[in-house]
């Protein structure tokens, strides 16, 4: 455990160097895009004399390394700034929005395990029957098709024509609001008719976002099964007379875990970071739909970077969970 | 002494591979006695391996038993079901891989995984006692600091180290056979000469019938007590060691024997090779297999299939020399 603890320790302070790079990039960009962003914000309301005022109220007239201590200041002392889009703190939007990527990433994530691996896992021990060419066939229209298109298509499929699903926004809200995460806040205020709601609200989302990623989940999870089968120390646990059962379940798949986890998790690190075109089609106000808004419509570039803040966190962060899950399972790695 | 624990009859095993029917072992007929030690030997990919495999019913795909009778005890190991054969394996056949660095399961304890067999064969009543019965098969195995290295994992372990824990893994039943494949090809020749006296040892304690596969006459000369040469799938002579070494027959096992290196013979005296290559399996040659690289070729060789003879008691031979035609 004492292990655990300096990694951990070792790990965050790597943090440090990565986040700044980060933040440095995109100050960057934003800095070297040619125009003036008090002007872009407010040029429509606002005189000369107001926009110099505005100006030296974000310094903005200052030079760009002075900025830039002023924004990391401001983010690590949660002033993200306030949205020109929405008037109102960063901080409160994404307090907002941000719960709704969270919640359908982690359903996404849930899908794309539950259909990944178990297909994966057939595939494999049925090599070269039709089921196994089903399987393959099956993953490789999943993953080569675009998320739009399968966004679209289930929504056609599932709420138009059949009516199974609701098809767009979230569901109804539960009695009371904790996390902004509708589906865990039912469930903590036991709020039944709000969850179930919200389950299939959640659904198709989930589920189209889940699709590609899972085929390509299956496809790995199929090979790397069938690598481990193949191996020479799973030849051997046969010779001592293990019955197939637990060849398979306890030496082959914990070997043919270990991509899995490093594939799933960096997928889970990017659907936190906010699925635009799934959040699009399906009208669901996350932070993907937050960041490219923001972008598009009105260069709200105090918005841009807290978003991007927000994604380098959870990607770290994201990151660190999968190395230890990675180390816990995988006595190779040292920590 | 002259009880017999394994007799292959007939055996056939036939690779389905896409370029066609390998045909790797084509009628191989041996038995080996209780209590001793017989060697195996031949190049690699002449089927040793394979038809050890196939005493534990574990042929490799697209590798498949076509036809033969194994008896192990006097069960007709090929006709007992899956769940019988798997009692046998690591019970009453301890078999030692060639790949130390590879048998072992990169996730588990070593300690762990040599105690496997005890736990799946019922010979343990929880994990607990597996672990100290672990604990003492490494002294036997004399791993050093036994207790600490089974809580190691296999990549914190030496190659020598490793065969230990699959020899400790292969006696961990205690069987009545163990199987050597060429238990010491993959590792350097100081823990070679080790893991032999462990092996000799081990037969000394438990009186274990031991069947050493390999490519090593050297190993051969000096650990068994009887030997089968086998070429392209198929026995060609079968004597005790003394005889084998001192009188061999088939032109293949003379081949052999002149090919191995003597170091008091002066720097002179060059290697003989055996002219030719192993012969592909797909096509094999008709009659004798080895007659496309034999000094002594005669007419029937190429047709007919020669007879394994008694040639001189308990000294077998599979060539038309020595068999009436």
């Amino acid at each position: 455990m004492a292990e655990y603890k300096y990694y951990l320790i070792r790990r965050l302070l790597t943090f440090i160097p990565t986040i700044l790079g980060a933040l440095f990039i995109t100050f960057i960009v934003s800095h070297v895009v040619p125009m003036m962003p008090a002007k872009a914000g407010f040029a429509r309301h606002l005189n000369l004399e107001a926009l110099k005022r505005l100006e030296q109220l974000y310094h903005l007239d200052k030079p760009w390394w002075e900025q830039f201590a002023y924004y990391v200041r401001d983010l690590f002392t949660g002033h993200w700034g306030t949205s020109m889009m929405s008037g109102r703190p960063i901080f409160e939007d994404l307090r907002d929005y941000y719960p709704v990527t969270v919640q359908l990433a982690i359903a996404g994530e849930a899908l794309i395990l539950l259909i990944g691996v178990p297909l994966g896992i057939v595939a494999a021990m049925k090599q070269d029957k039709w089921i196994d060419y089903v399987i393959r066939v099956f993953s490789l229209v999943a993953y080569s098709m675009p998320y739009f298109l399968w966004a679209i298509g289930i929504q056609l499929l599932f709420y138009w024509k059949l009516g199974w699903f609701p098809g767009i926004g979230l569901g109804k809200p539960p009695a009371k609001i904790y996390t902004g995460m509708y589906l865990l806040d039912s469930l903590l205020c036991g709020d039944w008719s709000s969850f179930i709601d919200n389950l299939r609200h959640l659904f198709l989302p989930a589920f189209s976002l889940a699709l590609p990623n899972a085929g390509v989940i299956a496809r790995l999870m199929r090979g790397s099964l069938l690598d481990a089968l193949s191996s020479e120390y799973i030849d051997y646990t046969r010779m001592k007379g293990l019955p197939e059962r637990m060849v398979v379940l306890k030496h082959a798949m914990k070997n043919a875990i270990i991509p899995i986890i490093t594939v799933g998790g960096l997928m889970f690190g990017g659907l936190l970071g906010g699925a635009f075109i799934t959040e699009t089609v399906f009208a669901l106000a996350g932070a993907g739909r937050y960041t490219v808004m923001a972008v598009l419509r009105s260069m709200d570039i105090p918005v841009i970077m807290a978003t991007t803040f927000l994604i380098v966190m959870t990607y770290l962060l994201v990151n660190l969970v999968v190395d230890l899950l990675y180390g816990a399972v995988d006595p190779r790695v040292r920590l | 002494m002259n009880e017999e624990i394994l007799r292959i009859e007939g055996l056939k095993v036939y690779f389905y591979t896409y370029a066609g029917v390998v045909k790797a072992i084509e009628g191989v007929n041996l038995s080996v006695r209780k209590g001793e030690c017989f060697g195996l030997v031949g190049e690699t990919g002449c089927g040793k391996s394979v038809t050890m495999r196939s005493v534990i019913k574990l042929v490799p795909p697209p590798g498949r038993i076509v036809s033969g009778k194994i008896y192990f005890e006097g069960l007709d190991v090929l006709s007992l079901p899956e769940s019988e054969v798997r009692k046998l394996r690591g019970r009453k056949i301890g078999f030692i891989v060639q790949e130390p660095m590879s048998a072992l399961d990169p996730l588990y304890k070593v300690g762990y995984q040599a105690g496997e067999p005890l736990l799946v064969h019922g010979l343990v009543k929880d994990v607990k006692e597996m672990w100290k019965r672990v604990v003492n098969l490494f002294k036997t195995v004399m791993i050093p600091e036994p207790k600490e290295r089974s809580r190691n994992y296999p990549h914190e372990l030496s190659g020598g180290m490793k065969q230990r824990v699959v020899i400790a893994t292969a006696i961990s039943c205690v069987p009545d056979l163990i199987i050597a494949d060429e238990p010491t090809t993959n590792v350097d020749v100081t823990i070679q000469a080790q893991i032999l006296d462990l092996l000799r040892d081990l037969r000394r304690k438990y009186g274990t019938t031991l069947i050493l596969v390999t490519h090593n006459l050297g190993i051969v000369a000096e650990m068994c007590d009887r030997v089968a040469v086998m070429y392209a799938g198929q026995i060609v002579e079968l004597a005790n060691v003394y005889d084998l070494f001192k009188d061999p027959l088939h032109p293949y096992t003379k081949g052999l024997l002149e090919a191995v290196p003597i170091i008091t013979k002066s720097r002179e005296v060059r290697l003989k090779p055996i002219p030719g290559t192993i012969p592909n399996l797909i096509r094999p040659p008709p009659g004798c297999r080895f007659h496309p690289r034999c000094s002594l070729v005669a007419e029937i060789c190429k047709r007919e299939r020669p007879p394994m003879v008694e040639v001189k008691p308990e000294h077998y031979v599979a060539c038309w020399l020595y068999a009436k035609r």
